[in-house]
């Protein structure tokens, strides 16, 4: 979302979605700062208040995102869904090859034992925004 | 689908974004539509056809002719 293609400013629409995306991912910055200062004490809470409003921040900017898809015209909007499609296809292909590679890898092998690396899961979906905008960079040069 | 949109616009002496702007839609949409690259849905094809005071048919072709 953060990508090509979505964040132009050159409509009413663009605009009121880039403010209000930037509005909130700033006072979620402002929290992950004051956590910082307060080195996440006391412990468990403020990495819950960090986390929840991560999480808020997301679904925030999504919802924004899909006000912001019925406002466009028709071949952009289009190309907005087609994009998202594609993205999914890719998705589906992309962990179809990881689950044939990973009997193949030692480092996949073993990397679900290792709890740590159970935080990068959700990270791995932010991978398919640039595919996104890539799609969407090549359906704008067809149309 | 073929279309006469760059004839009638030419007609009426309207630029790309002034159709674009009477049709609220945007400039990369009439382009596509007049180079065949993109069909309008049903309901702009209407405005389209109402705007220049035509029918569909007149200005929307399934088999090239115009």
């Amino acid at each position: 979302m953060l990508l090509w293609g979505t964040f132009g400013t050159k409509t009413p629409a663009e605009r009121r979605y880039v403010m209000r995306s930037c509005i909130a991912g700033g006072a979620v910055l402002a929290i992950v700062l004051f956590a910082l200062a307060m080195h996440f004490r006391p412990r468990p809470i403020m990495v819950r208040i960090v986390c929840i409003a991560f999480g808020s921040l997301i679904t925030y900017i999504a919802w924004e995102f899909r006000r912001y898809l019925y406002q466009l015209d028709e071949l952009a909007r289009r190309m907005q869904m087609e994009a998202m499609a594609c993205t999914y296809i890719t998705g589906l292909v992309m962990a179809a090859w990881l689950a044939v590679l990973w009997p193949f890898s030692h480092f996949l092998v073993h990397w679900p034992y290792k709890p740590m690396l159970l935080f990068l899961i959700p990270f791995l979906y932010f991978l398919l925004e640039p595919i996104r905008a890539g799609w969407l960079y090549y359906l704008s040069r067809r149309y | 689908m073929k279309n006469c949109l760059r004839v009638l616009r030419a007609q009426h002496d309207l630029s790309q974004g002034d159709l674009a702007e009477k049709l609220d839609v945007s400039r990369q949409t009439v382009n596509a539509i007049e180079t065949g690259r993109y069909d309008p849905s049903l309901p702009l094809a209407f405005k389209i056809a109402a705007l220049f005071g035509r029918t569909i048919e007149e200005v929307f072709s399934p088999n090239g002719n115009k």
